[in-house]
């Protein structure tokens, strides 16, 4: 049985998850000043709950609380805002990942990070950047982990068909 | 082209059989190889570039620690972080008193109702990063509230005969507005429609409230107090 942490453990538990935090609400649309903002009122609500947190995922129950405050935000502003499926797109079948060779500049694969769909975008920021198993990503998501896999799919095949133009390399590996 | 899912193949949920098949193709088919380093190579560069964005860790921290531990706990004085919706309507009470020529982001980092003014000036102090004078008004029938700052701003809220009053400080320079010129004690203020504003030690106050009179008479004190520090 997993006993809840103690309250004095909160600082130094979460203390290593802020830049996760701070990183996955940027990649939620917040400016710099809004995901601070997002992560403070996310470790409130977590400093509330915390002594009901199960002690399981650290991680991806600080995220789907995070996930939780941008999502409330975003209604405020406005009514329909939603993180979730842009549409009923899923995952691709054929594999595509034949003579690649990634040498994008940073700032490049950030800005078409960016344009991705919600979802997507945090598919990849959670699964690999954040390098969350399936099962953490699903539970920070709140979605089945198939569900996860077929977004991290689907993310990373629009992510490449995006960077492809510019890598000067990929031209016709994307049939 | 082969009909490998190699993002199966990497994160274990291939069937064993199709491993199986995966695993004899990449030592026989080269291309199976490129695609899988491929893969590979992507989810590496992805990585990297979202950890060249800068974070700000000690922010972050002091965001951390003020929620776990808030500074008046020592003394038991009432504090209190307010939710951010709380923070907000305070800042944007402070904004259009002010005025967007004097702070133009509305969004105060941190809220925290206090009654200590030592307490108080210790908290904006950290948030404004810069030394914030404990003002307690006294002789005056104030009450401090609380207090909001955020990098180069702060300001303290005390109830004065029953009404509101900010008592701001920012080190970005004032706006122009129209107004008088006043001297008292060896100070200047500006009386201005907006509240009366004075400068002390490259700190540009602004005091704004319903009351004109009371006004005067909070800049007064504050601006005594906030030079004897």
């Amino acid at each position: 049985m997993i006993f809840g942490p103690k309250k004095g453990d909160f600082e130094s538990s979460v203390k290593k998850e802020l830049p996760v935090l701070y990183r996955v609400a940027r990649r939620m649309g917040c400016n710099q000043d809004e995901a601070e903002d997002t992560v403070q009122s996310a470790l409130i609500k977590a400093y509330q709950a915390w002594e009901r947190f199960d002690g399981r995922h650290l991680r991806s129950w600080l995220i789907r609380i995070l996930r939780n405050e941008r999502l409330m935000q975003l209604r405020s502003e406005k009514p329909h805002s939603s993180l979730d499926e842009p549409g009923a797109v899923e995952a691709a079948e054929e594999p595509f990942w034949e003579e690649v060779s990634w040498r994008m500049e940073a700032d490049r694969i950030l800005d078409e990070l960016e344009n991705l769909p919600e979802v997507y975008k945090m598919a990849i920021q959670l699964c690999d950047v954040e390098q969350l198993t399936y099962e953490e990503a699903a539970t920070a998501m709140d979605v089945p982990i198939g569900t996860v896999r077929s977004r991290l799919f689907r993310a990373r095949a629009m992510l490449r068909k995006r960077l492809a133009p510019v890598s000067g390399q990929l031209e016709g590996a994307l049939s | 082209m082969n009909k490998i899912n190699w993002q199966e193949y990497e994160d274990g949920s291939m069937t064993p059989e199709m491993r199986k098949t995966a695993d004899e193709l990449l030592k026989t088919d080269p291309k199976a190889q490129e695609e899988l380093d491929g893969l590979r190579s992507f989810r590496k560069s992805i990585r990297k570039a979202c950890l060249t964005e800068p974070v700000p860790e000690h922010k972050l921290r002091k965001i951390l620690r003020s929620i776990v531990s808030p500074t008046g706990s020592k003394s038991g004085s009432r504090r209190l972080l307010l939710p951010l919706g709380a923070a907000a309507a305070m800042a944007a009470v402070a904004w259009f008193a002010f005025g967007p020529s004097i702070t133009t982001d509305p969004n105060v980092e941190r809220t925290l109702m206090v009654s200590n003014s030592t307490e108080a000036a210790a908290f904006a102090a950290e948030g404004a990063g810069f030394a914030v004078p404990p003002i307690t008004l006294a002789g005056l029938n104030a009450t401090l509230t609380g207090t909001h700052c955020k990098d180069g701003f702060a300001c303290f809220d005390f109830l004065v005969d029953g009404a509101l009053y900010h008592v701001t400080m920012q080190t970005s320079p004032a706006s122009t507005d129209p107004g008088t010129m006043k001297r008292h004690e060896g100070q200047d203020f500006l009386i201005c429609p907006k509240g009366v504003r004075w400068e002390d030690d490259s700190v540009n106050f602004m005091v704004m409230g319903p009351d004109e009179e009371t006004r005067w008479k909070i800049a007064e004190a504050a601006a005594r107090e906030a030079s004897i520090v």
